[in-house]
């Protein structure tokens, strides 16, 4: 099991992460979620050693992968872009990742670029979608028990944010491998997280799966016999999404009693329930700003 | 899992550079040593063509003097010696520039790209990944000097000017020899300030200022005094047995490297014994001490400042500091000998200008700088 362990890390005299603290079971999928800069990159540049924690530690079974190399053998980071690789050719990259992983199958990255259909050029004449592809597939080749991933599907097109995630769900189906990803694209996270790590200023906010965050939060849509009252508008613990005539949707970051009375007390019409979706939670939980295509 | 790994990757990114190197390296070695024979070769002809133009140099019998009597230190006319056969000077810059080249691309450049990242994910310590750089960067070295340096010693063995070599073969090729670790020692310097400059155009800068310091800084307090002092004299010769002493030449490749004697090399027996007890050893003493301090910092950097204009933030002070002392002692240097005698409060004004002009210099570069080139 891959363990962060009170992770801290201060940058210009920043905190950029707090007491990080949460493990990786096996076979599953983590989303990493939270606003720009507050810390998921620094997060996963850390887990696998780039970054090194002021305090904490990252501990891959009983042994700290800060202090034993070898243990990246089967942590495998796979950054935002293939700069790394951009003077390589796909072949180059494919023997550089044999040599450096004796568990790389050739055959399993070579089967995928040709489903893809991705000759053997240089990484840096390939569309971005193929890059992805073309990083993707080496790391998942190297047959690793973890995957950090940070944001995989960052400017690719739908057809190729489709292929990715395709990837990513055959390999945790086939090898029961984890994969911690960091991404904006929330309503993909949606669709394959087993677990949401949402981080907050360099904090972990929460940890919880899609069905205990969609719980802990609520989203209504309340008609009123006469207009909406004023004090619903002026309450500070939701977010008001839409207002139209008696018609009021809006967002709670906790579901509580009070709330339920306080509605009650304004006689509504009808009260529903709508089903939240991870950028409603995203939204409600750390404040928006969500990018979801 | 294979060591070789590191070197193939380094290699893929100094590949152009390491060829260039070499073929530079043999030309560097041999080209000034076929031009200064040409050279030779002209001079010799002109004597033997007009015998009566160089008679007073050549007690007047230079029309029958052979080639090797024509060098022959007694005549007051002087061609040339093994001294200016040997490319010491050009060989050493070259791999100056070089050193400073490959260890950028090896360390610099990839801080500016993903590929800093890339290697530190991978299943290697951070030992490994210096270790590989420095072999490859020294096998260039390594094998310019192989090549260069023994074809150089063919060239004046074949050479009509053999003589000049006879009995110094193995002097000239103690001098290869320390023109070769010279090259390593700048690249290991180069490498390890690799883990000071956040990219590749700081780090050659860093290097620069490595490079310079150990002499630049005593040659600013030397001057500094003088502009103080009357006794001249006496603070010259206290600052010549700095620059000369062993400290100096251990901390310094540069010191080292304008200590040699090259033109009593050959001649003055004890010229020869001080250079085979000092200078390779000093040499040495210096790149085992820039690895050494190259891995401890190469392990320290904070990877989360690539791209900085300085690496260790927390030293920040401690470089202002130096800037501004280094270019205020410059600054009083220069303003206290414009007058005709050196004058104290000129390099005051001079010492305070410098000062201030370093410590705008100093803000920029260090903190506002810094933060912009932050990737």
């Amino acid at each position: 099991m891959l363990t962060v362990q009170q992770l801290s890390k201060r940058i210009d005299r920043q905190t950029v992460l707090d007491a990080i603290d949460f493990s990786v079971r096996p076979g599953e999928i983590i989303a990493l979620v939270g606003r720009n800069g507050a810390g998921k990159t620094t997060l996963l540049r850390t887990m696998v050693g780039i970054i090194r924690p002021d305090t904490g530690d990252v501990r891959y079974g009983p042994s700290s992968i800060f202090e034993k190399a070898e243990l990246k053998r089967d942590v495998i980071f796979v950054p935002d872009s293939a700069d790394a690789l951009k003077h390589y050719t796909v072949n180059e990259a494919m023997d550089l990742y044999a040599s450096i992983y004796p568990s790389f199958d050739r055959a399993a990255f070579t089967e995928t670029l040709t489903r893809y259909n991705i000759g053997n050029k240089k990484i840096r004449q390939l569309s971005k979608g193929q890059k992805a592809m073309v990083t993707l597939s080496l790391a998942f080749a190297v047959k690793a028990s973890y995957y950090l991933l940070d944001e995989p599907t960052d400017g690719l097109d739908v057809v190729a944010k489709a292929d990715v995630l395709k990837l990513m769900i055959a390999q945790v189906e086939a090898r029961n491998c984890s994969i911690i990803v960091s991404s904006h694209q929330l309503h993909e996270l949606e669709r394959i997280a087993d677990r949401i790590i949402m981080i907050e200023k360099g904090r972990v906010k929460a940890i919880m799966s899609l069905e205990e965050a969609r719980e802990s939060s609520v989203k209504l849509q309340v008609v009123f016999n006469d207009q909406v009252p004023v004090e619903l508008l002026e309450r500070k613990d939701i977010e008001i999404i839409n207002v139209t005539g008696r018609v009021v949707l809006f967002m709670a970051k906790e579901r509580t009693q009070e709330l339920d009375t306080f509605v009650d007390a304004h006689d509504p019409m009808l009260v529903e329930e709508i089903p939240m979706s991870l950028e409603d939670i995203f939204r409600v939980q750390l404040g928006g700003e969500a990018s979801v295509i | 899992m294979s060591f070789n790994v590191l070197l193939k990757k380094d290699w893929k990114q100094v590949s152009l550079l390491w060829i260039l190197l070499v073929f530079l390296g043999i030309v560097a070695y041999t080209l000034p040593v076929w031009t200064q024979m040409q050279s030779f070769d002209e001079q010799v002809q002109d004597i033997q063509m007009n015998p009566d133009k160089y008679a007073e140099w050549f007690n007047g019998d230079a029309s029958n003097a052979s080639v090797e009597e024509l060098f022959n230190p007694q005549y007051s006319y002087w061609i040339g010696d093994l001294q200016t056969l040997i490319p010491y000077g050009g060989v050493i810059f070259l791999y100056i520039i070089f050193g400073f080249l490959m260890a950028s691309v090896l360390i610099g450049s990839e801080r500016n790209s993903q590929m800093s990242d890339f290697a530190m994910s991978l299943p290697f310590n951070r030992n490994q990944l210096y270790i590989s750089k420095w072999l490859i960067g020294t096998s260039g070295i390594v094998v310019s000097t192989l090549l260069g340096g023994p074809l150089m010693l063919w060239m004046i063995h074949a050479s009509r000017y053999s003589f000049l070599i006879e009995g110094h073969s193995l002097k000239v090729a103690a001098l290869v020899g320390f023109m070769l670790l010279t090259g390593i020692a700048v690249f290991s310097l180069a490498l390890w300030m690799g883990s000071f400059g956040g990219e590749a155009i700081s780090q050659v800068l860093w290097s620069v200022v490595a490079l310079l310091f150990p002499v630049g800084i005593l040659l600013l307090i030397q001057g500094s005094v003088i502009s103080f002092t009357q006794n001249t004299e006496r603070v010259y010769s206290v600052f010549e047995r700095a620059i000369e002493s062993v400290f100096l030449r251990v901390i310094s490749p540069l010191a080292n490297v304008i200590n040699v004697d090259t033109y009593n090399l050959y001649t003055d027996n004890s010229v020869w014994q001080e250079f085979l007890a000092v200078a390779p050893l000093s040499v040495l003493a210096f790149i085992v001490l820039s690895f050494g301090l190259g891995l401890l910092t190469f392990n320290r950097a904070p990877q989360e400042n690539n791209g900085r204009f300085f690496m260790f933030s927390n030293w920040l002070w401690f470089v202002h500091l130096m800037m501004v002392l280094c270019f205020a002692m410059l600054g009083g240097i220069i303003l206290a000998n414009i007058a005709y005698s050196t004058n104290s409060i000129l390099y005051v004004i001079g010492f305070l200008i410098g000062g201030f002009l370093a410590h705008l210099l100093a803000k920029r570069l260090l903190y506002r700088f810094n933060l912009q080139l932050k990737s």
